[in-house]
């Protein structure tokens, strides 16, 4: 899995520095707070939304419409449930579960911003990276740990709001990022992750 | 006009992103974690084993403790070693199994454990003993059945049923047939939070193992 890290910071690193000829673009960079909701097996293990969720990314804009950029963020959820009994094979064990998850990524992303006379760019766009996930399951005292290097599809739409004339602006956007064939346990890992954040650069 | 802008929006964007950043990076849980919350009760069993075939049992007047424990552990935990051994027997004895003593040929051996060390477990079987307490000084004991679970941290309280019916005597080896395992109870140093929470530790063992009894 860490050659899809290698394929992303090669990815990252072609679109920053590279120097295009054909296209006038324009550049802006993000930094976003993410509100993460996770949805399908992976809601069976952690049912809650988190709030702690963070991004940095870059963007340039060709004159087409076409964007390239990447970004790089963090993710974690958290769980303490109520006192439970579980049975697996002969053992049966009754506490408390603490479940906890972090989702580190780096992807590389393209898309399509519309360009309109107003301050705001609808767009939408696909990240596509690697995924590096920490799951962590303390069940009263036993615990275990779980690391894992995925590759992911992230698609994405949201907004660019420009402030006029100040180089800044703000970004609201929703993503669906999957982790494909996360674990022996989960096929997929998906959750929701709605940003809003800061643009600069223009 | 658009530079006088930016001198004023830029330090108000990079202070709040300064505490987006803050804020979001955290790894801290967001929940809280009390002592009570760490209390697990883990029982094991055999499968091949019924256990209606078993009526009576005995167990030892002493409590095995760990032998890394200090002494003023030793004697702090002692003190509660009355209670946990009446509310053992009082499940048993809810379950129709029979008390008896070691001239009784009891069905099982039922041995009560405190360990305070941390350790990493095979199921939660431990090694670094073996009960001479049935009459057979020199057997070993071991639950062939047992699946890897995890570790455990310190405090626990254990207590097993042994199979005394069906003793190897050419192995010199004691099948273990029950296993619970009340973990997270000396967490606290509260006495009468301890003593309600052993208890109820002890029962909930029972709850959860409904293919006990002689029926």
């Amino acid at each position: 899995m860490k050659k899809y890290f290698l394929i992303s910071i090669i990815a990252l690193c072609a679109v920053f520095f590279a120097n295009p000829v054909s296209a006038q673009m324009d550049t802006h960079w993000e930094v976003q707070w993410n509100i993460s909701v996770p949805t399908g097996e992976f809601e069976d293990f952690i049912n809650e939304s988190s709030v702690r969720g963070i991004e940095f990314g870059g963007t340039y804009h060709f004159e087409t419409g076409v964007t390239l950029g990447g970004a790089f963020g963090y993710a974690a959820f958290f769980k303490k449930t109520g006192r439970m009994t579980i049975d697996y094979q002969n053992n049966t064990v009754t506490a408390v579960h603490f479940r906890d998850m972090f989702s580190y990524f780096i992807m590389a992303q393209g898309g399509y911003a519309y360009q309109t006379d107003f301050p705001v760019s609808p767009y939408a766009r696909l990240g596509i990276g690697a995924y590096y996930t920490e799951m962590l399951t303390q069940v009263g005292l036993l615990y275990w740990r779980d690391e894992n290097w995925n590759f992911g599809l992230r698609p994405e739409v949201g907004a660019l709001i420009e402030i006029p004339n100040s180089g800044v602006g703000f970004v609201v956007n929703a993503k669906y990022n999957t982790l494909f064939n996360y674990s022996d346990n989960y096929d997929n890992l998906s959750y929701w992750a709605f940003g809003v954040g800061f643009i600069f650069g223009f | 006009m658009k530079k006088s802008m930016k001198r004023i929006l830029l330090p108000v964007v990079l202070f709040a992103m300064a505490g987006i950043i803050l804020s979001a990076c955290s790894k801290y849980p967001t929940y809280t974690v009390n002592t009570e919350d760490l209390d697990m009760v883990w029982t094991e069993y055999d499968q091949s084993v019924n256990f209606a075939e078993f009526k009576t049992y005995y167990v030892p007047d002493t409590l095995l403790l760990d032998s890394t424990m200090s002494a003023e552990d030793k004697a702090y935990i002692q003190e509660y070693y009355e209670n946990i051994l009446e509310e053992i027997n009082s499940n048993l004895s809810a379950l129709n199994y029979t008390r008896v003593d070691s001239s009784a040929n009891p069905d099982m051996g039922l041995v009560i454990s405190i360990i305070t060390q941390t350790n990493y477990v095979y199921s939660y079987s431990y090694w670094w003993y073996y009960p001479p307490y049935w009459g057979y000084p020199g057997y070993g004991y071991s639950y062939p059945w047992a699946t890897y679970m995890g570790s455990y941290e310190e405090g626990a309280l254990i207590f097993d049923l042994a199979d005394l019916r069906n003793i190897d005597h050419q192995n010199k080896n004691i099948n273990g047939i029950w296993s619970a395992l009340c973990g997270g109870i000396l967490t606290n140093s509260a006495s009468t939070q301890i003593s309600k929470r052993l208890l109820n530790g002890i029962d909930q063992a029972f709850v959860q193992s409904p293919y006990l009894g002689t029926e």
